[in-house]
């Protein structure tokens, strides 16, 4: 106590100026707009930086497999592309009245913030409004499977919400086999597996079945990967619970793609007109 | 007169000669004198830290609060300068003038010396008031510049008071 008592009587001038110091500065950012909104975007600025760095050097160590994957999936683009050029010459004679534009876009992005050890977990990703990232958004990995959704943005910045999140229950999903269709949540048990609700129990499922993305979200294309059947639980009611291992392992994310719908405005106005 | 009644005076005098004539010079839109921190320069010599530094930031609270500015700003940078006047005084101003008897203020030591220590009070006070009324590091040489030129004005006319009002200060200690 003592020696408590002489350390403040010792610097007492060092205390006093801290202390009116901050005074001064509670009173410049309390009563000052423009000091406000200047601090705040510092905070903001130094914090991406930060985060933009780390991700940097998580990024570096895990090239190789980043490589192996882009040389993989490069491989099977080209692979579809020659499918697309033979069909297209078979049939450009009568593609003319159809409408020929993409239903969708990808937009790439980098991960600068994952988690997967909570209960509500959210992804940070470096591209944000200025870049026509929009809330509703699917987010996919960059071999084309299921992440999360978009649900908010910042001009450079956006998060999404990760399909490792037990708060939310909108994505929904299908059985690629039988084309039956459910709702896909986390449980927040296991990191490997997500649940698909709404699947009547006489359907015909079996393990191993493929578990895709259906085009009634809106937020994702047709057929993109979830993952596949683990366990069938049988619960009280008409609905099995299904267990789902997920394919893409929600730890190494780096870069991903983010998904803009065309038309989408577009389309549920006359969903909700009818 | 009183010590004590004589910087309640000058308190008064500089704040209202700050708000009413200085506030209202504008040599080139960016430049502004600050007059008002004399009255830190010339409390005594050995006057203690702690003080200095209250009577500071009511010196500035009271600028702020009259010129209706950023609530803070003035306060700050003073009681900075403050914090610092100790340091300043014995880097600039020889032992035997700040630690003998009959040189109690700023007032008495010739304007030569004063004149650097005065700078580099006012310098050190106009560099962190500029930077917090902008808080940002854009365009530093331009901010470097008005602090630099402001500075300049601030400590030429901190002089001329000086100088005008030398005699009172020889009649009256």
């Amino acid at each position: 106590m003592v020696s408590i008592i002489r350390f403040l009587l010792r610097y007492r001038t060092a205390i006093l100026f801290l202390i009116l110091e901050f005074v001064a500065a509670v009173l410049i950012f309390n009563n000052s707009n423009y000091q406000k909104t200047q601090f705040a975007a510092y905070v903001d600025n130094i914090k991406g930086i930060v985060y933009e760095k780390y991700a940097g050097i998580k990024q570096y160590f895990k090239l190789e497999d980043e490589n192996k994957k882009l040389i993989a999936e490069n491989l099977e683009l080209h692979n579809k592309l020659n499918y697309y050029i033979n069909r297209d010459t078979i049939r450009s004679g009568i593609a003319k009245n159809i409408v020929n534009r993409p239903a969708y876009t990808y937009k790439t992005a980098k991960i600068i913030r994952n988690s997967t050890n909570k209960q509500q977990n959210f992804i940070i990703l470096n591209t944000g409004s200025k870049q026509g990232v929009r809330p509703e958004m699917g987010v996919i990995s960059s071999d084309e499977k299921m992440i999360g959704m978009i649900v908010k943005t910042s001009p450079n910045y956006s998060s999404a919400i990760s399909i490792l999140n037990t708060g939310f229950i909108k994505f929904s999903g299908k059985l690629k086999r039988t084309g039956n269709y459910g709702t896909i949540s986390w449980n927040g048990v296991n990191i490997n597996n997500v649940q698909l609700h709404d699947i009547m129990q006489q359907s015909d499922v079996v393990i191993g079945d493929t578990v895709t993305t259906n085009q009634h979200s809106g937020v994702f294309p047709e057929n993109i990967l979830i993952g596949t059947v683990e366990k069938i639980n049988i619960k009280d009611g008409i609905f099995y619970e299904i267990d789902v291992k997920l394919s893409q392992n929600m730890k190494m994310l780096q870069n991903v793609y983010i998904v803009d719908i065309h038309d989408k405005d577009e389309i549920n106005t006359l969903l909700t007109n009818e | 007169m009183n010590d004590f009644v004589k910087y309640t005076l000058w308190f008064v005098c500089l704040i209202l000669l700050q708000e009413f004539l200085f506030n209202n010079i504008q040599f080139i839109h960016f430049l502004s004198p600050y007059i008002y921190i004399f009255l830190i320069l010339i409390l005594p010599f050995n006057m203690h830290s702690a003080p200095v530094m209250f009577v500071s930031f009511g010196l500035g609270l009271s600028v702020d609060i009259i010129s209706a500015g950023i609530l803070g700003a003035h306060a700050a940078a003073c009681t900075a300068a403050a914090f610092c006047r100790n340091f300043i005084i014995k880097i600039t101003i020889p032992r035997v003038e700040y630690e003998s008897m009959s040189t109690s203020t700023a007032m008495q030591i010739k304007w030569n010396i004063f004149l650097l220590y005065a700078f580099l009070f006012v310098f050190l006070h106009h560099f962190i008031l500029f930077l917090l009324e902008i808080l940002s590091l854009d365009n530093f040489i331009f901010t470097f510049a008005r602090i630099l030129i402001s500075s300049i004005i601030t400590t030429v006319f901190i002089l001329l008071i000086k100088i005008l009002f030398n005699k009172d200060f020889k009649r009256n200690v």
